[in-house]
């Protein structure tokens, strides 16, 4: 499984990607992370009266099926959150 | 909270009016909703009357609070310093009030607006938003600031015209209610920061000249190699990091961002706009608030429709200087010099500089054409 994200906007509009195959991940990592997305039931969701909000775009490539998802800062669920905090964390930035 | 809602029961209206403007947090809650139902009672026009009266206490009073989400993201958390509250020795928290107060007194003295909504709004914030939360943000209805990543961000509250560029949102939202999205979206970052700057060099007493024309200046840490997150003077040169990257803004159409991050780039683009609105205040000389701010003030209030493109702003901005100070004035002319220098010129129909026969493809009345006007400040939400 690949998956990328890129974070954009905000105040400061400094735009971060990341990048993650999890082949390189010791197992006990890949598993935390589909346990990640799959609590995340990830959907697009965005909050229309925000001003300076992150934007986030998801991208997950996993058994040759790509599937994407943007969402932002304020709509996003805890799951999503936790997902897109550990990734910022633990994935390589590009 | 239920025990106060017992206690509401027994208020008359006028206790639980003024318990819904100035008491605290969980009394404005109950107050407010206790006076909804009885005006649902009571019916529709009652209900006015009662907001009207709310109002009417409202009028010209500054009334801010500041809320600590300890970290957390529920908002709007404890409420910490309250209107007149004496500070509170925590600096997001003061800085918060006090650049509240700042922006609010700056466009009541300077612009004639009574808070965001032109009604008195109540100014909220809450600071130690989220966990190394690097960023400041306008809700709709407050504004949220985080404590910095602890590694390029310092705390959001730290500089002025960051606090006022959220407040301006708001402003935005009320008036204009500029789309976010692409150009419209760039132009409501440009408004913000333009009331931005113009908070920060009003509230140092500074002329156009002598300013830094620095968004953020105070956010870098020191680790970054950089001078602010934006620059209005020099869109592009804000800052150069290794981590960070290179500040993107563009100052000139030719270099606009095309992306659908970002909203289309909204905190990108800005720079164009930001670039016209520094080179007419320049061009103009004095202080900027007293003439390039009041004409985008007026063109952002009056002219500007949500789904404005730059070129309406030029114009809008055009017909601004001319209706507050004369067509063919200096700052007419400074104002469509400064969009030119940008690759954003005025539409040469508009222009009163220039002889009509030469330009004009349509017979404008004297006095020069109006743009759709807009006389409310009434919301316009989207």
């Amino acid at each position: 499984m690949r998956i990328a994200l890129t974070r954009s906007g905000g105040f400061t509009g400094t735009r971060v990607r990341v990048e993650l195959d999890t082949a390189g991940l010791p197992a006990g990592e890949e598993q935390r992370l589909r346990d990640l997305l799959a609590a995340a039931e990830l959907k697009a969701s965005r909050s229309p009266a925000v001003r300076d909000a992150f934007t986030y775009d998801l991208a997950i490539e996993d058994g040759g099926r790509l599937s994407t998802c943007r969402t932002d800062d304020s709509a996003m669920n805890d799951h999503t959150r936790e997902l897109v905090d550990w990734l910022l964390e633990h994935a390589p930035r590009v | 909270m239920r025990r106060t809602n017992v206690i509401c029961g027994f208020l008359p209206p006028y206790i639980l009016r003024r318990l819904a403007e100035a008491g605290d947090e969980g009394q404005r809650e109950v107050a407010r909703a206790t006076l909804d139902m009885s005006a649902h009672i009571r019916g529709e026009r009652t209900a006015l009357a009662a907001m009207a009266a709310m109002m009417a206490i409202a009028t010209g009073e500054k009334r801010r609070t500041v809320y600590d989400a300890h970290n957390l993201r529920s908002l709007p958390g404890t409420r910490v310093r309250g209107e007149g509250d004496p500070r509170r020795g925590d600096a997001a928290v003061d800085e918060a009030y006090d650049g509240s107060g700042r922006t609010f007194d700056f466009f009541e003295k300077v612009l004639g607006r009574n808070s965001v909504d032109g009604r008195g709004l109540r100014l909220d914030s809450t600071v130690h938003f989220g966990v190394r939360f690097a960023n400041a943000q306008w809700n709709g209805r407050q504004m949220i600031y985080g404590d910095g990543d602890g590694q390029l961000f310092n705390r959001f509250t730290k500089s002025l015209d960051v606090i006022a560029h959220e407040l301006s949102h708001g402003v935005t939202q009320y008036t204009a209610n500029l789309e976010y999205l692409d150009q419209s979206g760039a132009l409501n970052e440009h408004f913000s920061d333009v009331f931005g700057i113009l908070v920060k060099q009003y509230s140092l007493k500074q002329s156009a000249k002598k300013s830094d024309w620095l968004i953020g200046a105070e956010l870098l840490s020191k680790r970054v190699r950089g001078v602010a997150v934006r620059s209005m003077k020099a869109p592009g040169s804000a800052y150069d990091d290794p981590i960070l990257g290179r500040d993107p803004q563009p100052a000139h159409m030719k270099d606009f961002l095309h992306t659908d991050e970002d909203n289309g780039g909204v905190h990108t683009n800005s720079g164009i706009p930001n670039h016209a609105f520094y080179r007419a205040a320049t061009l103009i000389g004095g202080n900027a608030w007293d003439t390039a701010g009041k004409v985008w003030y007026h063109a952002l209030t009056r002219h500007l429709r949500a789904d404005a493109q730059f070129r309406d702003c030029a114009d809008a901005t055009y017909e601004s200087a001319g209706a507050l100070f004369g067509p063919r004035s200096e700052p007419q002319a400074a104002v469509a010099e400064a969009w030119s220098a940008v690759g954003v010129p005025v539409s040469p129909g508009l222009r009163e500089d220039v002889p009509r026969a030469m330009t004009a493809t349509i017979d404008f009345p004297s006095g020069g054409a109006e743009l759709p006007f807009l006389s409310t400040d009434e919301p316009r939400r989207a």
